[in-house]
């Protein structure tokens, strides 16, 4: 990669989507060639935007010298770059459109709808009112002045996934289609059943897709930092693949764990299809030379992004409830209702984070940077490192600015987990490689939350679904209330603890 | 000799006597000897004689022609040559099958037709582009204005096909068949029979005996496609180039080398199969059509791959930043020469390339050292230049200002490379054969013919094969 004042304006049409690989030759033996990414010799490529450039060697033409890449806030983006988002009515999938299509990219995107029904099934809702998808592409129409494309489609229906991938000839397909709850996957056998099936096998049958359809697409899966778990050896969390001068020592032998997949010990069984999403997409690259950036995504709150803000009708859902609501989203709309905020055990246990306003910034950069063809990468999308302890303190802290004065409460632990453990995350790649800076914060996106929901008619929405805020599902299967541990008000405390980056 | 199993479905097994070269009747073969399967019994009625006939054998040395004729190994030929004339002649410079294939189709060199190699600069950029039909500049003979109904195949340099008045499917470097073939209503027919457009290198790793069975099963159906098509029209001129010799010569030039190889008599073997369709093909032709054979350049024993770029970055002429895959877009200012494929220098001057900082000034007395530093330099105690020839010696034509500045012509049991994404010197490489500037083969016979310069060059087949269309391009 040659060097560029922007992060990817070094990468090389080896890694743009847009150029169709015609075989490695070996003019030492006059042009032989061969058609297989794997041989040896010269590459050989043809644009499909500029044909005009002939036959032509991909690593000589740099994403700052090509006229079909374009300088934006996120480096260098393919012009018009078709984007396909898997999961696109989603918490993560409806922003990402919105910020895609105002960088100028034609995005594509398909939903079963599946999350709206099953969090209506739970009895919650999004505490923050969304619009049907029709209404949302028309709203995004009217005040972002973008055009999106979307049908609704189950990931499972493979014939009708293939044949829109074969109608649109995505760049990069953003697999964000699947169900994404911890506790949901362990509440009962159907839940966990219905998980792996979507996740595991929805991921499988796309990887042939894409294989069959879309080759050149980059792949940016989401997976998840609970995927490797919280070791109790203290070893750092790597970026999903050892570094190259990792060794491992056994019985007076070193071996190198360069390169290699580092050690998984997923959560739930959510956790479990995610790993199994990682090995799929992982051996697909290796067999069919495709190629994925597999996001390793922190715990993921707030709801604000400059498209978002464009309208009320552009609002992404936030769920706040058990099963679909993360801790920080949950532990805000504890607050604002007067519930204390439920901490699981000791409350010591140690997270990454990210916000979502970072993480599409993080997934937009990793779409502009493709992986050259068979290359898996993994990023770790986390910018902080949090207890939840540390989390409860801050939301109520914050909260107090708004007139509240929430509990903490501490409660049995209703998952099978370590509750004190060391947890050091590398998490370099998208700031060093990618140009990743944070532009949010916990205690900025707290308040933006506290700011929305303590309207009246968020409050009345939380309200509705109070009683699907506590915990109750327990990995053990046991039936039955948690119990309680202790309750305490922060801001009795003196010189309390303040959430701060671990 | 290894006996080899006849591929003519007559019944018999074993090598016809009647095609050996005593036979004097060859330019009038008998009905019976034509009537095979892939040609069909009934081509000959209503179907006029091409009045040319170019054949190309890519990388067949005339010294080896003649000696293989000679003993029985290629007995068609034997026939041929002995019925006309068969001359060394000199390729193009560099000796790179894509230029030498060019100059034989158009009768100009490199400066007439813009293919200096396999490779080249795309004008005022760092991107490396693969010449192709598209950056081919020159009409070939079949493209004239009177050529009329045209077949040809195989052709080097003819990728992707483009239009013409008869039928055209390229040899290499051929990407994808579907853009090969014009016109394109013919495709599914080679589709259908297995035409490949290459042979499958990879073959090679898996062993030598699988490669050669791949050269000759690529062989066989391009041959059967040739008088497939043949049989459909009256071509007034045909071509059909040979390219399996060349990859045979390539990876197999040590085993014909050492008697003693396991491999040596597949080398045979198929030199010998490679002169049945020779045999196949003049069995179809007479006296009225102007037969010319030719290869685009000699070949010899290759010890020793050469990187030139590695070479002239070890001494400093050519500067590179850091890059996990160095291309010429990796290029410092400092550089101020570097290389192409095979043995093509080009100072980095200003005003042609970007970062260019060699000016027009200083260009004569770099080209000095560079040639003093060719020629003195020894790798792993060889020397790797015999010559080092100016490029604006060399060329003439509308292209000749996108020349090389300098041609190393390597020294014997050296090949030069000019890759840039290596860093080795020395390059591992399986090929054992390389292309000589000297020796490829030159034949012709037929009444309508031009004298044959006394220094024969790639450049001249036009002006004997077709000496009145050269006679009216040159008055043009």
């Amino acid at each position: 990669m040659s060097e560029s004042a922007c992060h990817n304006g070094g990468q090389t049409c080896w890694s743009c989507p847009a150029v169709e690989f015609k075989g490695h030759v070996d003019f030492r033996a006059c042009g032989q060639a061969a058609f297989r990414k794997a041989a040896q010799g010269q590459l050989v490529v043809e644009c499909k935007r500029r044909p005009e450039i002939g036959y032509f060697d991909p690593t000589s033409i740099t994403f700052e010298q090509c006229t079909e890449w374009q300088e934006t806030e996120c480096g260098y983006l393919l012009k018009g770059m078709k984007v396909l988002i898997l999961g696109m009515d989603g918490y993560l999938g409806w922003p990402l459109a919105l910020k895609l299509a105002k960088l100028g990219c034609k995005v594509y995107g398909i939903d079963n709808m599946l999350r709206r029904k099953l969090v209506e099934e739970r009895g919650a809702q999004s505490v923050v009112p969304i619009e049907t998808m029709e209404d949302r592409i028309k709203a995004a129409n009217e005040h972002l002045d973008v055009e999106i494309d979307f049908r609704e489609i189950d990931l499972m229906d493979r014939d009708a996934l293939f044949g829109y991938i074969r109608e649109i000839g995505p760049e990069s397909i953003v697999q964000f289609a699947e169900i994404p709850s911890a506790p949901y996957s362990m509440a009962d056998v159907d839940k966990a059943v219905d998980t792996i099936q979507n996740n595991v096998v929805g991921t499988l049958g796309l990887l042939f897709g894409v294989r069959d359809h879309a080759p050149d697409a980059s792949i940016i899966k989401l997976g998840t930092m609970g995927e490797y778990g919280s070791p109790l050896t203290g070893r750092p969390l790597f970026e999903g693949l050892f570094p190259g001068d990792a060794v491992l020592q056994y019985q007076g032998q070193e071996w190198s764990l360069g390169g290699e997949l580092t050690p998984r010990d997923p959560v739930s069984f959510y956790h479990v299809s995610k790993v199994q999403g990682t090995f799929s997409v992982y051996e697909a690259c290796k067999y069919w030379w495709l190629r994925s950036y597999d996001v390793m995504q922190g715990v993921i709150y707030g709801n604000h992004s400059a498209e978002l803000a464009a309208s009320p009708a552009l609002a992404t859902r936030l769920d706040i409830d058990e099963w679909w609501g993360t801790v920080v989203n949950r532990f805000v709309a504890q607050a604002v209702i007067g519930m204390p905020l439920t901490i699981y055990g000791s409350g010591n246990q140690l997270r990454g984070y990210i916000t979502l306003k970072d993480a599409m910034q993080c997934i937009t950069r990793l779409i502009a940077a493709p992986p050259e063809p068979g290359q898996y990468d993994v990023v770790n999308q986390v910018t902080d490192v949090f207890s939840v302890k540390q989390i409860a303190m801050t939301v109520a802290k914050i909260g107090a600015e708004f007139g509240l004065d929430p509990e903490v409460q501490r409660i049995e632990n209703p998952r099978v987990e370590a509750e004190e453990h060391p947890y050091e995350v590398i998490h370099d790649k998208l700031s060093d490689r990618f140009g990743f800076s944070s532009e949010s914060s916990l205690e900025d996106e707290v308040r933006a939350m506290f700011a929305t929901l303590t309207q009246p008619a968020m409050v009345e929405r939380i309200r509705e679904q109070e009683n699907k805020l506590f915990p109750r599902t327990k990995w053990s299967g046991e039936e039955g209330e948690l119990k309680v541990l202790e309750t305490w008000k922060p801001s009795m405390e003196a010189g309390d603890d303040q959430a701060e980056a671990a | 000799m290894k006996k080899i199993q006849k591929r003519w479905p007559n019944g018999s097994d074993s090598w016809d006597t009647s095609r050996t070269p005593e036979r004097a009747d060859h330019q009038r073969p008998l009905s019976s000897d034509i009537n095979h399967v892939a040609t069909g019994n009934n081509r000959r009625q209503g179907k006029g004689m091409p009045q040319l006939f170019l054949l190309g054998i890519d990388g067949l040395p005339r010294w080896m022609w003649q000696q293989f004729a000679d003993s029985g190994i290629m007995p068609h030929s034997r026939q041929l040559l002995d019925s006309g004339t068969l001359v060394p002649m000199k390729s193009a410079m560099p000796e790179v099958s894509s230029a030498a294939w060019a100059s034989i189709v158009t009768g100009q060199d490199s400066g007439g037709h813009n293919v200096y190699g396999f490779t080249d600069l795309i004008d005022g950029t760092y991107t490396l582009g693969f010449t192709s039909s598209r950056t081919f500049r020159a009409k070939p003979f079949w493209a004239a204005e009177d050529a009329g109904p045209s077949l040809i195949m195989n052709v080097p340099q003819t990728y992707p096909a483009q239009p013409l008045d008869g039928m055209l499917v390229s040899g290499f470097v051929a990407l994808d068949l579907d853009k090969a073939v014009y016109p394109a209503e013919q495709l599914p027919w080679l589709k259908e029979r297995g035409y490949a457009v290459d042979a499958d290198m990879s073959l090679v790793e898996k062993g030598k005996s699988e490669f050669v069975a791949e050269l000759r099963r690529v062989m066989q159906v391009r041959c059967d496609a040739l008088h497939h098509h043949w049989d459909r029209e009256d071509w007034r001129q045909m071509m059909f180039v040979l390219t399996g010799t060349d990859r045979l010569n390539h990876y197999l030039w040590e085993d014909y080398e050492d008697t003693s190889s396991p491999h040596h008599q597949a080398f045979l073997d198929y030199y010998h199969e490679v002169d049945q369709q020779i045999g196949r093909i003049l069995e179809r032709l007479d006296d009225d059509t102007t037969i010319a054979a030719v290869s685009d350049h000699g070949f010899a024993a290759q010890k020793i791959s050469v990187n030139l770029n590695c070479l002239l970055s070890q001494h400093g002429y050519l500067q590179l930043k850091a890059s996990e895959r160095p291309s010429y877009i990796d290029m410092l200012p400092e550089t101020v020469a570097f290389a192409m494929d095979p043995g093509r220098i080009y100072l980095h001057r200003k005003g042609r390339h970007p970062g260019g900082t060699v000016t027009d000034e200083t260009a004569e007395q770099l080209m000095q050292q560079l040639t003093t530093f060719f020629l003195n330099t020894q790798v792993d105690g060889r020397p790797i230049a015999t010559a080092v020839h100016r490029g604006a010696d060399i060329y003439r034509g509308p292209f000749a200002h996108r020349a090389p500045d300098l041609v190393v012509m390597a020294a014997e049991d050296v090949a030069l490379s000019g890759r840039m994404n290596t860093d080795d010197l020395i390059e591992p490489t399986a090929i054992n054969g390389k292309h000589t500037y000297e020796e490829s083969s030159f034949f012709v016979r037929g009444h309508n013919v031009g004298a044959i310069p006394a220094d024969m060059k790639v450049e001249h087949v036009l002006d004997v094969i077709l000496p009145q269309r050269a006679a009216l391009q040159k008055a043009a």
